[in-house]
């Protein structure tokens, strides 16, 4: 009987009390016809019913048609094959993809840290190098480049490293983290206001930003193209046209300082603000019936110059250096080009 | 009924046999080096003098200020607002379990995404967001919105121990305040509510303690904006990309503020449960 159990651990603990709590027999429930009597003395009483409000509770227990046994254990066995299938099921996927990467990672893998904004082209460009150097597998990791720097420092591997700014590869360089000889320039981007279609009125000019009751999202200070914002308020600033008033207008209309580009693009992608400041290459892919974008002029433009470097510590760089020299190669160039970036031949070019 | 109630407690104080402590004691050692290992050792890291100088810049403070203010007005609102519910789940309710799931799902969901969901119901564009701005609300990058995502990642907490609390209060008792003629009301204020206040309490030191620590949803939903939305965690995630140090010691500030604030509500709730 499966309330054996169940009876003798209550016996047992009613025998043990030392302290005699309650001197009246209790009732120990159970489905109906299952529960019993019992005193402090461990005798049961021959007249097994229930007190009236237990014979209540089982008819609304047993109206959830979930006590009867056989349902309950119908229940486990059910919730039991469901569990058993997901951790089935990720086990299976996971030895999947095991043996997938294991049949591309044969001879080296070269890890490539790249700024954010970077992941589009250098995605592209590891698959080329993928199939300029067979059995060669390139990890990627893409995050803000002052997150890449301080990975660095805390040690991560990696092999290549690229920068959204100059601020942030000094600092590599300063902590000997790269070689400072294969430090070189691939690409510039260039500042672009975008402003979201969702919304009435929407501002259709620089001069429009500064005006009031608008949403305004930039990358905080502590990020490169927080930085060149910064750079490019002062510079309208000071500019007649503009003035200080608007640089003053602009930030009164800031609501949030994001850590990263791509927040400032999906803040406005969902017309949560009206307009942000992002690279140009950020605005590639993104559906033009979303956004529409302010062209902020040459003069007032810091062109983002995106330094490379080989990582000092890393096994293999030969590897690295190979990576770098397709970067700066006619063809890493063209899909940097692509992807909405300048190339460093001709930085003066719009895309 | 007193006599209930004492049983009730002395089972909870009973120690265990000296045997089992003993090995209790000794299985408990690798849990605690994880748990607690790394927030020592992230005190040690810290310096001194950097950690005086942060506590004197404005940035910090009102980071401090804000984490306190928005965090605390979590935890009331949801005390208010969440009692009921967790009183609806502990008793029968139709489809009481799928419910359950459904509360907890805000607490197993990425944290960008909690802050896209919350864009999708309250924002400019979102489900209530025409109604909303009918009435000249805007929720989105002020400080409603980080007590909103606050809420949204921390109620089901409270909500949970606070159902679970008010479900283990014996049915005889009720029952016998019923038959002695109480009302629903009363019942509830007299016999429910103070048994419950255990689980009541657990559940606010909870869901105030994760309100504090929230940083996904905030930074999406509510932004990142000094003195009006960068809380605490952002401040510290900001200061990672400023200066390592600077990150730690605003970690170890906001480490000592729940310490503080959650002891102190362990025991202004522990000494007020003994006096009833």
């Amino acid at each position: 009987m499966i309330f054996a159990e169940r009876r003798a651990a209550y016996q047992w603990c009613m025998t043990q009390s030392a302290v005699a709590l309650d001197s009246r027999p209790r009732y120990s429930g159970g489905g109906l016809g299952r529960g019993f009597w019992i005193d402090r003395e461990g005798t049961e009483d021959p007249h097994p019913n229930p007190p009236p409000e237990y014979r209540e509770r089982e008819i609304l227990s047993r109206s959830r048609l979930c006590h009867a046994p056989a349902q309950q254990s119908l229940r486990y066995a059910i919730s039991l094959l469901s569990l058993l299938l997901i951790l089935v099921s990720s086990v299976a996927l996971s030895g999947c993809n095991r043996s997938t990467k294991s049949a591309t990672t044969s001879n080296a893998t070269l890890t490539v840290f790249a700024a954010a904004s970077l992941t589009q082209p250098f995605t592209q460009i590891a698959h080329e190098f993928e199939s300029q150097h067979p059995g060669t597998h390139v990890v990627l990791n893409f995050d803000g480049s002052q997150q890449l720097v301080e990975q660095l420092i805390q040690g991560a591997p990696a092999d290549v490293f690229a920068s959204a700014d100059h601020r942030q590869m000094d600092r590599a360089v300063s902590a000997s983290l790269v070689d400072s000889k294969s430090l070189t320039d691939f690409a510039n981007n260039r500042l672009i206001m975008i402003v979201s279609k969702k919304n009435p009125n929407p501002p259709q000019s620089l001069a429009d930003l500064a005006r009031k009751r608008l949403r305004i999202d930039v990358a905080d200070s502590v990020v490169p193209v927080g930085q060149y914002t910064l750079v490019m308020l002062d510079r309208l600033a000071a500019d007649p046209q503009y003035g200080s008033s608007f640089k003053s207008g602009f930030l009164n209309n800031v609501v949030s300082r994001e850590e990263n580009v791509k927040a400032v693009l999906t803040k406005v992608r969902l017309g949560e603000v009206d307009a942000g400041v992002v690279y140009m290459s950020d605005t590639v892919g993104v559906p033009p019936q979303e956004i529409s974008t302010i062209e902020v002029p040459d003069a007032f433009n810091p062109m983002a110059s995106y330094p490379i470097a080989v990582v000092s510590k890393s096994s293999q760089k030969d590897l690295a250096k190979a990576f770098e020299t397709l970067v700066l190669s006619a063809d890493g160039q063209a899909i940097l080009q692509k992807d909405g970036l300048t190339s460093i031949h001709h930085p003066t070019t719009h895309p | 009924m007193t006599e209930a109630l004492d049983s009730k407690s002395s089972d909870q104080s009973a120690s265990p046999r000296s045997g089992v402590r003993w090995l209790a004691t000794l299985g408990a050692v690798p849990m605690l080096v994880v748990l607690i290992l790394p927030l020592l050792t992230l005190l040690f890291r810290a310096r001194l003098e950097i950690l005086m100088q942060s506590l004197a810049e404005r940035e910090t403070i009102d980071a401090m200020v804000l984490s306190l203010a928005t965090s605390s007005g979590t935890v009331i609102l949801t005390m208010i607002f969440g009692l009921p519910l967790a009183y609806l789940l502990a008793h029968r309710l139709r489809g009481r379990r799928l419910w359950e799931v459904m509360i907890d799902l805000p607490t197993v969901l990425p944290p960008a995404v909690a802050g896209v969901a919350l864009f999708t119901a309250f924002g400019r564009h979102g489900f209530l967001g025409p109604l909303l701005a009918a009435m000249g609300i805007e929720i989105p990058f002020t400080p409603a919105a980080v007590m909103l995502a606050q809420t949204f990642v921390a109620a089901p907490y409270f909500i949970k121990a606070a159902s679970l609390g008010i479900a283990n209060v014996e049915r005889d008792l009720i029952e016998a305040a019923a038959l002695d003629g109480a009302s629903g009301r009363q019942t509830f204020q007299h016999v429910t509510l103070p048994l419950a206040w255990r689980g009541i309490a657990a559940g606010a030191a909870l869901c105030w303690a994760r309100a504090l620590g929230e940083f996904g949803a905030t930074i999406i939903f509510a932004g990142n904006y000094p003195g009006r939305t960068r809380t605490m965690p952002l401040a510290v995630y900001m200061g990672f990309e400023i200066d390592f140090n600077r990150a730690l010691t605003l970690a170890v500030i906001l480490l000592l503020i729940s310490f503080t604030v959650l002891l102190s509500v362990r025991m202004i709730f522990s000494t007020s449960s003994q006096l009833k």
